[in-house]
């Protein structure tokens, strides 16, 4: 019996479900027994005890791996065929696309106000995330780089280190949030230019070249980058190459390679989570 | 039967796939590692792997920049970290992301987890956001952390200790998985669990999700990230020839918003998807120079245009025999490198030096003759464990960039203040970093009781080949340890933990008790 592309699929993605909900499974078997071993107490452990511990979550584990096994074989048994691959647009290029056919001067006075309110609206909404963006780099390492506020040394680290990650993201949150808001109505607005604007370029003319009516600093700046891309980038790389040399120079002589080796040769076992 | 031959036809790796295995092998050729449960602890570790590969792992042939750079920070206010961030600048600027997409072994791991036929949770624009995380696990584990407790004297390297699955599934599986290091099993706590859980989070996430660590948590793949755009060699774009058709962004699966930027891992897989042909190699052809196309015009006669075809076919001949020799000098190249890795690290490098009398619990303490410190600089007095029967003896091996056994040498001096006369503790730091140690001393035990030693050769060799105190007693290259000596001159208890007072105490009552 030959079994056509649709069944082909319906039976990967079952046997993918399958095998997601038991990988998920072992994973969380796997941590809870973990824990359960921590919890347990029997400190020091021995291997037998944690081969005991984890002996009663095998047969799902053997299980699993025969599954991923059988599905090797099934993927070959029944080979489906590739997806498609559809252009995924970007909304800003699309727009950008077509901002430069379209000549506002030539189009209806309320399309082109509604598209210039539309701008307006994401450049203030840029405006506030740049503002974010920078209170959030810049407020937390202000607070975080001043020891003071860090209780006194303890010994227990864990708990200083999780308060000071703790009040890193709560500084971010904010920035966090915006980004999603900033993301649904930056795209909202760019599908809502987007019709206007093909709106415009049905009832206007088009225009044959857009020239930059900019003249501000920033985009004198972004210009005469672009027109010398390649000398600057060449230039970059050359200045980084010779530093990235000089510091490894620096390096060797000030001991920087020794301690590097020091700390690879001996193991801190804090420091791969054994503690 | 034709989709069934491509099928298996796809299952032939790739040549990025050849790259990523040989590269995982070259970071990891010290195979005899995994065999005898023990770290390369040569000379050539002191160069930095590009990729992120933890330089605990019994096979680790290099040091992870990553745990590299976060040590030099901590110590950053006695040495500026210049090696380090000199390398981890060279790599940057070199290679950028290309080294996750070809020669990380994490990025492999999860590459083939993927593989595993499920449902996947493709890129979308949350992700996206998701996907700046990382950057601020770099700003505050990686940076801030270890600057901030480097300058209380506390060495904190906070990605490897709280969050870095490849330290965990690496470094702590690899070692805990050989019997020989069962030990360490005591060490196993609160950390551990979280840091497990955390590992096979990622394991599982990996299935499911492309790269799971790559994208959203990797401070590494962020700070090549950052000089992606730089890079000597990787992927790039010609802005003239795209048609911004969005078909490489929607190949792609990380979570790129153009080729070639900070997400961008120069896997190249967009590179045969572009229709105009504006994703090439950076670098690709001055490497490899591409066929040139015969000029032929409509101006031009016949036999001048044959001339012309038959030119460049010689051109072309000439540029195809250049690019097989390259191929192969490459390829020449790239396996005797392997091959010599692979047999230096398990036949030319000294192994331990199987002669070497190693004492454990029950064994009589051996004379050992250890340097103390007088507090001013000097090693000149020596302290012999044989010569102390009648009392206890406790040795604890340490080293400043430890923060174990910074954490737990208070409750020693509260054990020597306590138990004066009736037990004399040895804390002896290691071979190197002998100006750090003194200082540390100086600093934070002006007047305890404690006896400092330091860790000397007992047999010949040099630094890194030698044979120390430490490993006779029974060190396997991880620290902490401790060893009780009873009043008999037995050794009555090794520890290869991090331990607390409590734990300490009771260890000297028992050995007290032992008395005769």
């Amino acid at each position: 019996m030959k079994l056509t592309e649709k069944s082909k699929k319906r039976i990967h993605l079952g046997f993918g479900i399958l095998m997601s909900a038991m990988l998920v499974l072992v994973g969380i078997l796997f941590i809870t027994s973990c824990y359960s071993i921590y919890k347990s107490g029997q400190s020091p452990f021995t291997r037998e005890s944690i081969a005991r511990a984890f002996s009663k979550i095998a047969v799902w584990v053997y299980i699993t791996v025969s599954l991923v096994i059988v599905g090797v074989g099934v993927s070959i048994a029944l080979p489906t065929e590739g997806e498609k691959l559809k252009g995924a647009r970007s909304l800003t290029v699309l727009v950008k696309k077509l901002s430069e056919r379209v000549d506002l001067s030539g189009a209806d006075g309320q399309t082109a106000e509604k598209i210039v309110k539309e701008r307006k609206l994401r450049s203030i909404l840029g405006y506030v995330r740049l503002t974010l963006i920078t209170l959030s780099a810049v407020l937390p390492l202000i607070f975080l780089l001043n020891p003071a506020n860090f209780p006194a040394v303890s010994g227990e680290y864990n708990a200083e280190i999780l308060h000071g990650m703790l009040v890193y993201l709560a500084f971010l949150a904010p920035l966090f949030v915006y980004e999603v808001v900033y993301v649904i109505l930056r795209d909202l607005s760019l599908k809502r230019e987007h019709a206007l604007l093909k709106e415009a370029l049905a009832s206007s003319g088009i225009c044959e070249t857009r020239e930059s009516s900019h003249s501000c600093v920033i985009c004198k700046a972004a210009d005469y980058l672009k027109k010398n891309e390649k000398p600057i980038v060449l230039g970059v790389r050359i200045a980084l190459v010779g530093c990235a040399v000089a510091f490894i120079v620096m390096g060797i002589t000030n001991g920087g390679m020794a301690d590097v080796l020091n700390k690879a040769i001996k193991i801190c076992t804090e420091c791969i989570g054994l503690g | 039967m034709s989709k069934f031959v491509t099928k298996l036809k796809s299952l032939v790796p790739t040549k990025r796939k050849l790259i990523q295995l040989y590269s995982a092998l070259l970071f990891n050729a010290n195979l005899k590692g995994f065999a005898n449960g023990k770290i390369y602890q040569g000379p050539l570790k002191n160069i930095c792997t590009p990729g992120l590969n933890c330089y605990s792992c019994p096979g680790a042939s290099g040091a992870c920049p990553l745990g590299s750079l976060q040590n030099a920070l901590g110590a950053s206010e006695k040495r500026t970290p210049y090696y380090v961030v000199g390398i981890i600048l060279l790599y940057s600027i070199l290679l950028g992301r290309l080294i996750c997409g070809f020669l990380c072994p994490f990025g492999l791991i999860q590459e083939l987890l993927y593989k595993i036929k499920t449902p996947k949770l493709k890129k979308n624009r949350f992700t996206r956001i998701l996907s700046y995380f990382k950057y601020v696990l770099l700003v505050f584990l990686v940076v801030i952390v270890p600057v901030l407790y480097g300058l209380r004297n506390v060495p904190l390297p906070g990605f490897c200790k709280y969050v870095c699955p490849a330290g965990t599934i690496e470094g702590a599986f690899g070692l805990l998985s050989n019997k020989v290091n069962e030990g360490e099993l005591a060490r196993l706590g609160p950390l551990f669990t979280w840091k497990f859980a955390l590992a096979v989070s990622v394991i599982v996430g990996s299935v499911f999700i492309f790269r799971v660590f790559c994208r959203f948590i990797c401070p590494l793949g962020a700070l090549y990230g950052l000089f992606n755009k730089f890079a000597i060699l990787g992927i790039k774009l010609e802005k003239p020839k795209c048609i911004d058709c969005g078909l490489c962004i929607s190949k792609c699966k990380m979570d790129i918003r153009e080729v070639g930027d900070h997400e961008c891992i120069n896997c190249g897989e967009c590179v045969g998807v572009c229709p105009t042909k504006a994703i090439s190699w950076r670098g690709g052809k001055v490497i490899l120079p591409p066929d040139e196309i015969a000029l032929v015009t409509s101006d031009m006669s016949d036999e001048e245009r044959e001339v012309c075809l038959e030119n460049t076919a010689k051109s072309n001949r000439k540029l195809a025999k250049r690019r097989l020799i390259t191929k192969i000098v490459a390829a020449v190249l790239m396996v005797s490198l392997l091959v010599s890795a692979l047999v230096y690290y398990n036949f030319i490098d000294k192994p331990i030096d199987d002669t070497l009398k190693i004492y454990g619990e029950g064994d009589a303490c051996p004379s050992l003759d250890i340097p103390i410190y007088n507090g001013e600089g000097e090693y000149t007095e020596s302290f012999d464990p044989t010569d102390n029967k009648g009392k206890v003896t406790i040795i604890n091996f340490w080293g400043v960039w430890c923060p174990g056994c910074i954490k737990e040498l208070p409750y020693f001096d509260q054990i020597a203040t306590d138990f004066y006369g009736e037990v004399d503790v040895i804390a002896i730091h290691t071979f190197d970093q002998m100006e750090e140690s003194d200082e540390y001393i100086e600093e934070n035990f002006p007047q305890s009781k404690i006896l400092f030693g330091v860790d000397r050769l007992i047999k010949d060799g040099d630094t890194t080949s030698g044979e120390y105190l430490y490993t006779t007693l029974g060190g396997t290259g991880t620290y902490p340890i401790t060893i009780v000596v009873d009043p008999n001159g037995e050794i009555y208890s090794l520890q290869q933990t991090e331990l607390d007072y409590d734990t300490l105490l009771i260890l000297v009552m028992a050995a007290m008790s032992n008395a005769q």
